[in-house]
């Protein structure tokens, strides 16, 4: 198996990690004012994600860094082609970190209650483009004879990739819901129990047909297996969250997430960024891979590193997993908002 | 390109590439003494009374940013007129001019839109952070009673957003 195959799978486990972890931050986000329901709630949801979120991030980094190292072309194609959708993802990055952060600095219900619609609407906006995004790149887009992308904003717009953004957006509805009635207990325990009993079926009902069209319309016999397996674990999440087994249907949850992801890798291989225009204009594994020497270089750091992020991240998640509930919340101990000094 | 890399003038534009670098070690210096000294001054459980020391911490805030952006200004403009800046003499005189590395797929109107974007967002943000600092720096730090640490799972955290 050569380094580019392995580092195409790679670049499928870090988007694995990212979405599954992120998911449940995005889900927990949506839900701030649904499942908090006053300051002291909100306070809950929030910190149920407070000491992970930012951990979580870093898998996107290495994830957009490894397409960028290992394969330049993809990563120059992609980044420059989803320019505006990209960059409505950093924004909602960028102004969500800020929120979490911004929000308990200062003692006033207004202030603390703008941030919280940032914090919000900064985790709708990336748990639909990123559906978006990788629909598109498994649909195909106009690509020129010189891997440039030559479809503009509009075109990433079409029912497939609507589908695709719903899925991401339901996934990790659920996926928000199930954590917190893991993080939480008392009354946003119940809530968040509610509100993953109303997105288990909506869940199934959206991932099933994205998977199903994805399959039909742009993949291989092999990932049939793939989207087998997305549909029992489906099953299996609403079948759990209904019998309130928190911790399985997470799992199962987490399990249709990876399949998502190895669906959407199985249907592009052997290319990472097949072209619409001409199948002949297609990114592929070998036309878009760095060279042997960087790829080598690049096994070994992974090899290195990954381990020691696991442990750290895991050891993370250990220290901090109890549960929380109003009783839990501080007073607030900012300054109160003074006009005029 | 037409151009050769020998043909390529190499050098940068030397002002900004002298000063930059300067300004970001020298504010980084800076901002660690003023750490020593601070650590110095607290020692045995001591606070900072001095007021001119409490004048220099203030000043020091906007340092480490500074800083930051007198680095990449260091880096993106000694670069120049390279995406990477090559060895003249390196293996195969590999080199890539910025003007080659123009992404042909993202039009002007989209990077104006990104520039503008990110400049606003930055503005506003600077804007709350000034506002913050400002409110802390005159009314101080708020006052934590010290309590003995201790494992029971019941009790409120001590820290949360």
């Amino acid at each position: 198996m050569d380094l580019a195959l392995v580092w195409f799978i790679l670049i499928a486990v870090l988007w694995t990690g990212y979405l599954v972890l992120e998911g449940f931050d995005f889900g927990v986000g949506m839900l701030l004012e649904k499942v908090g329901k006053g300051d002291k709630g909100r306070r809950v949801v929030l910190n149920s994600i407070g000491p992970i979120w930012d951990g979580n991030e870093v898998w996107l980094l290495t994830a957009g860094g490894a397409m960028f190292a290992a394969f330049p072309e993809w990563y120059a194609t992609l980044f420059s082609g989803f320019y505006l959708p990209l960059l409505l993802i950093l924004v909602a990055l960028i102004v969500r970190a800020v929120a979490i952060e911004y929000r308990g600095k200062i003692n006033d219900d207004l202030w603390r209650k703008r941030w919280d619609w940032v914090i919000m609407g900064s985790a709708w906006v990336p748990a639909i483009l990123w559906g978006v995004a990788f629909a598109n790149i498994v649909r195909g887009v106009p690509i020129d004879e010189n891997f440039t992308y030559t479809g503009g904003f509009f075109n990433l717009l079409n029912p497939y990739a609507l589908l695709g953004g719903a899925t991401t957006l339901t996934l990790f509805l659920a996926h928000g819901a199930i954590f917190l009635t893991l993080k939480t207990s008392g009354e946003v325990h119940d809530r968040a129990a509610a509100v993953a009993k109303t997105m288990a079926p909506i869940t199934l009902v959206v991932a099933a047909a994205f998977a199903i069209w994805t399959q039909i319309a742009y993949s291989v016999t092999w990932t049939w297996a793939v989207v087998a397996v997305a549909a029992v674990s489906l099953l299996l999440t609403w079948l759990f969250v209904n019998k309130e087994s928190w911790g399985k249907a997470f799992a199962t949850n987490a399990i249709t997430i990876a399949g998502a992801v190895v669906l959407i890798f199985g249907s592009l291989y052997p290319d990472v960024m097949p072209s619409s225009t001409n199948p002949a204009y297609s990114l592929t594994i070998d036309n878009a891979s760095s060279s042997d020497y960087t790829l080598m270089v690049m096994t070994w750091v992974a090899v290195v590193l990954l381990p020691i992020i696991l442990i750290y991240q895991a050891w993370s998640y250990w220290v901090f997993r109890r549960r929380l509930s109003l009783d839990h919340i501080p007073e607030h101990n900012s300054l109160t908002f003074i006009k005029k000094k | 390109m037409t151009k050769t890399a020998y043909e390529i003038i190499y050098e940068p534009n030397l002002l900004v590439t002298y000063w930059s670098f300067r300004l970001m070690i020298g504010l980084a210096a800076f901002s660690a003494a003023l750490c020593v000294t601070i650590f110095w001054l607290t020692r045995k459980n001591r606070g900072i009374d001095q007021g001119w020391m409490q004048k220099l911490a203030l000043i020091s805030l906007p340092m480490p940013f500074l800083a930051a952006s007198f680095g990449w200004i260091f880096t993106e403009m000694g670069r120049q007129p390279f995406v990477v800046a090559p060895n003249p003499t390196g293996f195969n005189q590999v080199t890539m001019l910025t003007q080659a590395g123009v992404s042909e797929a993202t039009s002007v109107t989209e990077v104006v839109i990104s520039l503008s974007v990110f400049t606003v967002v930055y503005a506003v943000l600077g804007v709350f952070w000034f506002r913050l600092m400002k409110r802390y720096a005159y009314e101080g730090a708020p006052h934590v009673e010290y309590e003995e640490p201790s494992d029971d799972a019941d009790k409120p955290l001590s820290f949360a957003y």
